[in-house]
């Protein structure tokens, strides 16, 4: 099985981007006021700094997944235990993610449905992607993100209007102490970036994971850059702060002549693909975690538990509220080390290793 | 001793042969010393235990029997249970008659004796039966050998063998037969039938086995009627009876005689009535072989059977045959079969003539610009069509036939040095894979080559155009004509290749991709209007302006049902109509689909059972449907958008876009002889994107799609209008370019 490097890309785009659609822009004006772009924007140099040092670190280890350099630089055992911290990264980020959707879902177009059915059609759509195969899911990424993309761009056009550059005042927001201090906080929006130490192996040439990284987190950040920037511009602060669905919001300022007034429901169909596509991918990298880290041979059998419980850990939050405050208070402050430090730390190790080992086998 | 002490030995022999029973070591590890002991303990001699050991073995017996006729006790027979003396007697005499019979299967020693014996008798019977058989052979040859010359006692030597090979091979069988019967005893059915009072069972030979060994034989048949015979007598035989000539009323046989080398030969002819051209088998067989012969010849060196093939039958196709399986299958294609006395071979000759329909316009791809020209039933005129087009001698069309039965003959079509040699392969080898009865379309063939029969698109385009078939073949993919069909099969295409028609390429490039704009929309339509109207006026109101919202309100207003039940209603009815429509014959069908779908939809907004609107949407997802070029994706469109409007009327735009994920996840997950469907998009490949949703002018084709892996990549060179001086900064005249 090989993956191509522009599939990939728009893979790890909507992964990273999806939380556009959520609630992203406005914790970025929480944690920074009107400087919220100003975060990002540091947020995304900062990332794209620290994946520069791991790609180095990885050249040596070219075409093996994150577990294998766990195998190499603490064992077997490192493996497993590895696998089972990503594991269980990805059994809070999917969980949230979907309750998320869901809530925003029903409330843009569903309100008498129960949530539990909401989420049971993003469920639907994650199981059937995620099991036709990381080919499959890279191939429809490959299709479906330009568009998304330009979906995204025509919102922030067509808004073009509204925005008002004096809303961008105070230049540094809430001060630059705690742009340095949040940001560091979050670097966890670019988390997802793991997602391509495990597919190192499938790429058509190993070599090229560094231009695919690189060019993805160029993209999202400047994605992420305008959406806090528009969203800025568009609305005041401390508005900013107030409203739960950012995009959404400014889809509905979207206003066309006479006759197309109310258009925010047709960009239902580009939100739901997104997180049709970040769910379906989410899940294939559990049961592709829990298959290597435990060296099973089928992944496929897990899907439809793994499905399960996902479904299962969405409904524990009583509501929206709470499955945003689990997102910034638990996930977020954390996931960035399992990101950056972590792949760093073994990497370090693993080098380590195999040094000491050439060094053996040289003596002898 | 007490009364009760006096029983105590006794109850403690039941415990001991009660351990007896039990597994023989824990009966000797802990019953048997144990009852010893207590013997000993009570009695104190170790002879009353010995006899009392005596008086275990009938003590057991008594019981056994009196439990065994508890159990048989009948009303019918209302003997008294207990009378021991009669049932141990009758017991005695079963006991007896089963030492004889029955199988110990717990002796190690047993082998089978008796049974195999029983078998040897029945062995022998059939051994008997088959000398006969083959007395009466002998006899039969012998006949045969005075008719038959000195030059084909050799062919009668090979057939002897033969014979002899056959009956070896049902030898075997039988003894094969024997040894599963014989396995089967060991099971332990014999034993049930032994009871019963049957002797000499054999297991039955499985069903599958049978019906293995009974198709062994007629495949055999089938395959091997056997060599012709030298003797013109037997070859009639043979021919009446390959072809039941008594009740076949349009096979013909004529018999007639030749002269050849001064010698006169008896011959035959035979053919089916209405396959061949009778003016071909009078001209070109017959006249000849009876009326040429007699012209003088200078034949004196060569043979009877080089004389009549070179100069008595002169048609253009003619193959000598040494099996009457040869003969059969060309006279079963309209060729004749001629058989001279003493040669022990036959001639065959291609003499179709059978009534067909002529080359006419295509039925399902209508066009105003291009050619009009569409394939026919027969193979050969399809195959004369594309090199009539194609004047190309790299153009192969390898001949594969397909059905055991009907034998269907296919012919692989491919211009040999442009398409993937790989490509060429798995066609050939999915052909010829397959194991059917009887084809007799292209469209049965269909199923049985795609990739994924549940998936919602076909992988295959079956045109009936010549031109469309010449286009695809130039790009490098592989066409399959199937005898008796119309339609020919092209492979491998990709969604995109559905989507064009083949006008487009006569057409100027602006209206070419205005066309192929429209085609896009009328697909969108069909899948997706009936859904987007459901969920705009069900869950997503303020998307439509005020205006026309009040207007959809007000036409809903007096209709009883939801929305989507009279939506389905209107599309149920809508492809009734043009179900039934394509079955009534003539103009009536298509002027009864239109009165009657304007009719219902009148009648059906007079009675307030549907709005207006929701006919407008019904009419235009219709018309849409026709808008798609080709037949089978058509259907699948059309099939596919009553799951959207389902999903539509439950979630709205959000069950719309689940399904267009899953829908599209489908069409990306699958693949037309190894070619991903959506390609170039999905995945993105190093070639050109031209020509797939935009249409391309033809000077800009230069190269032949890049996911087929053609031999040739290059189709035309960049400037392939030659009165062009200069296109893009490049110089028609090469040598300008140098240095660039």
């Amino acid at each position: 099985m090989k993956v191509g490097n522009f599939d990939t890309a728009c893979l790890l785009l909507n992964m990273i981007s999806s939380k556009i659609i959520l609630s992203f822009p406005r914790t970025v004006a929480e944690d920074a006021g009107t400087a919220g772009w100003l975060l990002t924007l540091l947020v995304s140099i900062a990332a794209i700094v620290l994946f520069t040092v791991l790609s180095g670190l990885y050249k040596s280890f070219a075409g093996r997944d994150i577990l294998d350099i766990g195998e190499s630089a603490t064992g077997s055992v490192g493996k497993m235990m590895t696998g089972i911290i990503f594991i269980l990264q990805f059994l809070v980020s999917i969980p949230i993610v979907l309750r998320e959707f869901s809530e925003d879902m029903k409330v843009i177009s569903l309100p008498s449905t129960p949530i539990s059915i909401v989420m049971l059609f993003f469920s639907a759509g994650m199981v059937v992607g995620a099991w036709l195969g990381l080919e499959t899911l890279t191939r429809i990424h490959a299709l479906t993100v330009p568009i998304l993309a330009g979906a995204f761009v025509l919102i922030l056009l067509l808004n073009v209007q509204n925005y008002d550059i004096s809303r961008l005042a105070p230049w540094l927001g809430l001060g630059s102490e705690l742009i340095i201090q949040r940001g560091i906080k979050n670097l966890s929006i670019f988390s997802e970036l793991i997602v391509l130490f495990f597919m190192l192996p499938y790429l058509n040439r190993k070599q090229d994971f560094v231009a695919i990284g690189r060019y993805s987190l160029v993209i999202t950040g400047v994605f992420m850059v305008l959406a806090s920037l528009c969203y800025a511009l568009t609305y005041q602060y401390p508005a900013t702060t107030e409203m739960f669905l950012p995009m959404y919001q400014m889809t509905r300022e979207i206003s066309l002549g006479r006759f197309f007034t109310r258009i925010e429901s047709a960009f239902i169909v580009i939100w739901a693909s997104s997180a049709f596509l970040y769910l379906s991918s989410g899940l294939y990298f559990v049961t592709w975690l829990f298959k290597v880290a435990f060296g099973l041979k089928y992944h496929k059998p897990l899907l439809f538990p793994f499905g399960i419980l996902i479904y299962t850990l969405s409904i524990v939050p009583e509501n929206l509220y709470s499955t945003l405050q689990i997102e910034m208070v638990v996930y977020r402050s954390w996931s960035w080390m399992l990101t950056f430090l972590l792949p760093l730390l073994l990497l370090i190790f693993a080098k380590i290793r195999v040094r000491r080992k050439n060094g053996k086998e040289a003596m002898k | 001793m007490g009364v009760k002490t006096r029983y105590l030995p006794l109850f403690f022999l039941c415990i001991g042969s009660f351990g007896k029973k039990m597994k023989r070591k824990t009966a000797c590890i802990t019953f048997r010393p144990m009852v010893k002991t207590m013997v000993k303990i009570v009695t104190g001699r170790e002879e009353v235990y010995r006899l009392v050991q005596s008086r275990e073995v009938s003590f057991l017996k008594s019981i056994k029997s009196m439990v065994r006729n508890i159990l048989l006790f009948h009303p019918e027979n209302p003997k008294d249970p207990f009378t021991l003396e009669e049932r141990q007697d009758k017991y005695k005499e079963n006991a007896e008659e089963d030492k004889d019979k029955k199988p110990d299967r717990d002796n190690e020693d047993y082998d089978g004796k008796e049974e195999k014996n029983q078998n040897a008798e029945q062995n022998k019977e059939e051994d008997k039966a088959a000398e006969r058989q083959e007395k009466t052979d002998l006899e039969a040859q012998k006949t045969e050998e005075r008719d038959i010359p000195k030059d084909s006692e050799a062919i009668e030597k090979s057939k002897n063998e033969k014979i002899k090979e056959e009956r070896k091979h049902r030898t075997k069988v039988k003894e094969k037969t024997e040894e599963d019967s014989f396995n089967g005893q060991e099971d332990g059915t014999g034993e049930k039938d032994k009871k019963s009072g049957k002797k000499g069972i054999t297991q039955p030979i499985p069903l599958l086995a049978k019906d293995s060994h009974e198709k062994e034989e007629k495949d055999g048949e089938e395959k091997d009627r056997g060599d012709i015979h030298g003797s013109l007598k037997s070859c009639l035989q043979k021919v009446k009876q390959i072809y039941t000539a008594d009740i076949n009323g349009d096979f013909k046989i004529r018999e007639f005689r030749i002269r050849v080398k001064d010698k006169i030969y008896s011959a035959f002819v035979c053919f089916f009535d209405g396959l061949v051209d009778t003016m071909i088998v009078n001209t070109n067989i017959l006249g000849p072989m009876m009326t040429l012969s007699v012209m003088p010849m200078d034949t004196e060196d060569h043979s009877v059977e080089e004389v009549i093939y070179n100069h008595l039958i002169p048609q253009n196709q003619i193959k000598k045959c040494k099996t009457y399986q040869e003969v059969v299958d060309e006279v079963n294609f309209g060729g004749i079969g001629i058989f001279i006395d003493n040669l022990g071979i036959a001639f065959a000759a291609d003499v179709k003539g059978w009534e067909h329909r002529t080359v006419d316009m295509p039925t399902s791809e209508l066009n105003i610009r291009g050619p009009k020209e569409a394939f026919s039933e027969i193979n050969r005129t399809n195959t004369a069509l594309l090199r009539k087009t194609l004047k190309d001698e790299n153009l192969i069309a390898e001949d594969i036939l397909v059905g055991t039965r009907s034998k269907t003959p296919c012919s692989i079509v491919y211009i040999k040095n442009i398409a993937n040699e790989s490509l060429v392969d798995e066609v050939r080898k999915r052909l010829k894979s397959i194991k059917i009865g009887y084809l007799l379309d292209s469209g049965e063939l269909e199923q049985f080559l795609e990739d994924s029969t549940y998936l919602p698109a076909p992988q295959m385009l079956l045109t009936e155009r010549v031109d469309r078939v010449a286009a695809y073949l130039s790009e490098g993919r592989v066409g399959i004509i199937v005898h008796g069909s119309p339609f020919v099969i092209i492979v491998p295409i990709t969604l995109f290749n559905l989507i064009h028609s083949p006008e487009d390429y006569y057409l100027r490039y602006p209206y070419a991709t205005l066309l192929r704009f429209i085609r896009i929309m009328g697909i969108l339509f069909t899948l997706l209007l009936p859904a987007l109207y459901l969920a705009v006026t069900n869950f997503h109101h303020e998307m439509l302006p005020t205006d026309l919202l009040l207007a959809i309100a007000s036409s809903r207003e007096k209709v009883p049902f939801p929305t989507v039940v009279s939506m389905l209603i209107m599309e149920v009815s809508f492809e009734l109509i043009r179900e039934a429509g394509i079955r009534i014959p003539g103009p009536i069908g298509t002027t009864l689909g239109i009165v009657g779908a304007l009719i219902l939809g009148q009648a059906a907004v007079s009675a307030n059972l549907v709005s207006p609107i929701l006919i407008i949407v019904v009419a235009v997802t219709g018309i849409g449907s026709f808008a798609i070029p080709d037949f089978s994706l058509g259907y699948s469109f059309r099939a596919l958008r009553f799951v959207y409007i389902l999903m539509a009327s439950v979630a709205g735009l959000l069950g719309i876009a689940l399904c267009l994920f899953i829908h599209l996840l489908f069409l990306v997950h699958a693949k037309s002889f190894g070619v991903p469907f959506l390609v170039p998009f999905a995945p993105k490949t190093t070639g050109a994107r031209t020509n797939t949703i935009f249409k391309t002018p033809l000077w800009k084709e230069e190269d032949r799609p890049d996911f087929l892996n053609p031999k040739a990549v290059k189709k035309q060179p960049f400037i392939s209008r030659g009165w062009v001086k200069k296109e893009k900064g490049v110089e028609a005249d090469e040598s300008k370019n140098e240095g660039r």
